[in-house]
Formats: structure tokens, sequence, C-alpha cells
């Protein structure tokens, strides 16, 4: 696993900061406008010092991210990780791709006039939806399906969910998974905003702006990251003695078909439905959810319904915490980093809270992990819900693998 | 036609991540591994460094390092002449 986070530089120190609730979040001071500074969750990533072997072209920081995070879950993977190149995949979500370097290009032209319309000849490669995944598949040699998935905030947990099932179905025998997102530039900043989604800044410390679950909750952070992860069969892992990290036992996958921002509870309840029985598991095996979670007021509120809905009874005693509070919300890259807090949260029996719940909403209910990260626990498999706008729901749950 | 030389090879050895020094007026520009988007990114390289365009047709690959030189010179002096007319 490998990971690139507003409050790690990979998996292990991500999952620190989860667990310890340390915030990636700050004001950005410089892209303050008419005296307001927007809030993000900024990766501590500096994408010349990634190494590259064959270069396409220039990479955007979205790719590079990817880049860095793929080399550590190959790292991780073990050095006798040599698969059949034509046989392994890379399925990788994004949200919207190389947006920091389409922005920089374009506001050249834009502000130069049209006497002289010019950008570089690399802006092309550079910037289309799988540039990612073409420099990933140059470096790493992988000649086998090599797919972006854009699902909006569910790429990655889409894009995860399908290589299992190709490996699954024996299309592949290996996959390279993850997601990278890299968007915090004027123009998407000022978006989102315009969306009325994003946070505002906490008067005391804008580091606790992201209250996922809060009865003072205004929004989300936007963050950037990557995540990566290596998916193969238990057996062609266990042959080669490769660190098993969990089991993907399942995946779900619906889509709303009600409304392009708003989430319906109904499309959540069928997307878990479908990943625990995908597992072959009932809901009272799931022993942590880390929610989708954004800390909006509409998000919470339905899924916490839907978290009801599917789990009954069993809904109050499941800890339930969103990451997004430190990490902010990392789009393409969240379904990615999100799996990676859940396995490492299954693997360590500790569980991340959801941090910045000083006041919790007392109409939602359930147990959101309040007062810091909850440690011994024994637990059978866990869960991490990815909803999107544009309604398509992804739901993965991961167990021990045995 | 020196000082043009030095710094087309300048660029060219930052841009390919070679020693200067293994750049030759006469070395051919595929013996240095420029493919197509390479001359593409090269001239475009030029170009915004020289102040000057190579025109839509421009297509460097098939010749010498001087061949490039050669092209910047025309087109400095070209650019020259049109100040000097206006």
């Amino acid at each position: 696993m490998g990971a690139i986070t507003p409050i790690g530089t990979d998996a292990l120190t991500t999952f620190a900061s989860a667990l310890a609730a340390r915030s990636g979040v700050r004001p950005a001071e410089d892209l303050a406008r008419g005296g307001r500074r927007p809030l993000v969750a900024a990766a501590a990533f500096d994408s010349a010092q990634v190494p590259v072997r064959l270069r396409a072209a220039p990479l955007d920081r979205a790719s590079a991210m990817a880049l860095a995070a793929t080399r550590q879950a190959l790292a991780d993977a073990g050095d006798a990780w040599l698969p059949d190149p034509d046989r392994t995949g890379i399925y990788w979500g994004t949200g919207i791709g190389s947006v920091g370097t389409m922005e920089a290009s374009y506001r050249a032209i834009f502000q130069g006039g049209s006497s002289d319309w010019r950008v570089k000849p690399t802006t092309v490669i550079t910037t289309m939806t799988n540039a990612a995944v073409a420099q990933m598949s140059l470096d790493f040699s992988i000649r086998g399906p090599t797919l972006t998935y854009s699902v909006a905030c569910a790429s990655s947990a889409v894009a995860i969910g399908e290589a299992m099932r190709a490996i699954r179905d024996g299309y592949i025998d290996a996959a390279i998974v993850g997601g990278s997102d890299a968007m915090l530039t004027p123009g998407t900043l000022c978006a989102w905003s315009a969306l009325r989604a994003l946070a505002t800044e906490d008067p005391v410390d804008p580091a606790r702006s992201g209250k996922p679950f809060a009865a003072d909750r205004t929004g989300f952070v936007l963050g950037e990251g990557a995540g990566a992860m290596v998916l193969e069969t238990f057996e062609a892992a266990v042959a080669r003695g490769a660190r098993i990290h969990a089991e993907l036992a399942g995946y779900g996958i619906a889509s709303d078909a009600a409304h392009i921002t708003e989430p319906s509870s109904e499309g959540q309840s069928r997307a878990m439905r479908a990943a625990i029985s995908d597992a072959g598991l009932e809901p009272e095996d799931i022993a942590y959810i880390n929610a989708h979670g954004t800390g909006t007021v509409v998000g919470d509120r339905v899924e916490t319904a839907s978290i009801r809905d599917v789990f009954g009874a069993h809904a109050e005693t499941i800890p339930v915490s969103s990451t997004k509070a430190l990490h902010g919300h990392v789009m393409g890259a969240a379904g990615a980093i999100e799996l990676i807090v859940s396995v490492l949260a299954l693997q360590s029996g500790s569980i991340p809270p959801t941090a910045h719940l000083d006041h919790p909403d007392l109409t939602l209910g359930l147990d959101f992990v309040p007062r810091g990260a909850r440690h011994g626990g024994a637990l059978r498999a866990v869960m991490s819900n990815s909803f999107a706008f544009g309604g398509t729901n992804a739901v993965l749950v991961a167990r021990h693998a045995t | 036609m020196e000082d043009t030389f030095t710094r087309v090879r300048a660029l060219m050895a930052q841009e390919l991540g070679v020693a200067p020094e293994t750049i030759e007026p006469s070395t051919e520009l595929a013996a240095l591994g420029i493919d197509s988007l390479a001359a593409l990114e090269f001239v475009f390289t030029l170009e915004e460094a020289f102040g000057v365009r190579f025109g839509e047709d421009a297509d460097i690959r098939g010749g010498k390092v001087e061949d490039v030189v050669d092209i910047v010179e025309r087109e400095l002096a070209r650019a020259k002449e049109l100040r000097a007319a206006a």
C-alpha cells in the first residue's frame, strides 16, 4: 500500500495521523481573494522529487502523486513481485485529472489576448484524464488493461472494485489500483465554493474546520493526494510469501438516478448490501465503517439513514468515523486512501476517530468515534463508503485474509 | 554562429539531461534520441528562448544540430529585418 496525503507521506504515517487526529487543513493565504482565504488540505509533496523511468510528458502534480504512491505500494508488495505484465492491469480513479496544468496553461492564453495563442506541445498528453495511468504503464511496464475511472468522489473505490472483479473473473492475475487528484487550484476552489459545499473557517482553529457528523458542520475542505494498492489472488500472494494486508472481499455499486448532487439513501443502502453480500458476510460482521462523511448537512443525514437501514439494530453498535475531518475530501483519491485507513484499522485493531466532534449532531445518533482513537479491537471486517456526485455509490469490504 | 550554437546546445543538453560537451554542431538529432514529441518540445523551447517562430511545417528531426542553429539564425535575422522595416 502507498499513500501521499495531507496527513502523511505514506500509508503508515497517514494512519498514524488519523489515529492521533492530526489535521492537514490550513488556510491558503496565497489563494486569498477579496479578504477571504480558502481552506485546503494540501499534501507535503514535491513533484520534482519523483523519479521517472520513461517520461512521457511533464507530469502534473496529480500524476506525480500517483506515481509516488504506486512506487510505495510496489515496494510494500515485495521485490519478488514480478507478475506477468500482459496479465497485470492498472485500475485507477481520478475525479478531474491534471487540472493544475490545465488551468496554468489556459490562463496564459486567456490573459495574453488573442494575438498569439500558445501552449506547450505536451499540454494534451500532460492533461489528458488518463495521464497518470499512461505514465505508470510506461514506468512499470504494465501491459494488461490500463484503465482510468472518473466517477467523481467514488472514482478510486470504483477502480478498486472493478479490478477485484477482473481478477476474480480471470481476466487478469494482478492489478495496481488506487486513485489521485490534485485540484487545489484557483479555478477549482472557486467552483467548489460556488456550489457552497466547502467548510467555513473555524474561528478558533482553522485546522478544525472539517466537522463531519457535528451539529456545527459546514461542509468539507478540499484535499489532494493519492492512494495505491496491489491486488492479486490469495493463492499467488501466499505462493510468493507476500506481506498480505487483507482480503478485499466485497464490492457493491449502485446508482441513485434521483438527483445530481443530493444523495439517496436507497442507492447507498443497495450498494452497502451488495458489498456485504459479495463478501459472503452478514451486516453484523462489519466491525468498522469508514464513512463517506463529507460533513455536509444532507450528506451526513442520508448516510446515517442508510447505515441504519442496512444494519438495523446493529447500526448503533458499529464504530463509524469519517477521517475527512483530517485529510479533507481527496476526491478521486478518497476511496483508495480511506480503504487503506480501513485496512490498517483491520490489521491493527485501532479505529481512527471522527475528529472535531465536540458538538455531535444528536439527531444522527450513531457511534461516530468521538474523543479519540479506540485501540485493542478484534475487527472481523471493515467497510469503506464512497458516494459520488452524479449518484454513483461504491462500497468496499475488507477482512482478514485466511 | 558560435553564440547561437552555445545557447542551442545548452538548451538541448538541459532538455535531454546530458552534458553540453557531448553535443557537436555535426551531431545528428536522431542520435540524441529526439523523437517526434521531443522535437516538438525542443522547437517550443527554442522559440521561447530566442523569441522567434520556426513556422508550422518546421521539422528538425532529420537534421543535425547545426541545421537547427541555422533556422534560429535565419529567424533571428528575419525578425531583425521586420523590425527595421517597421
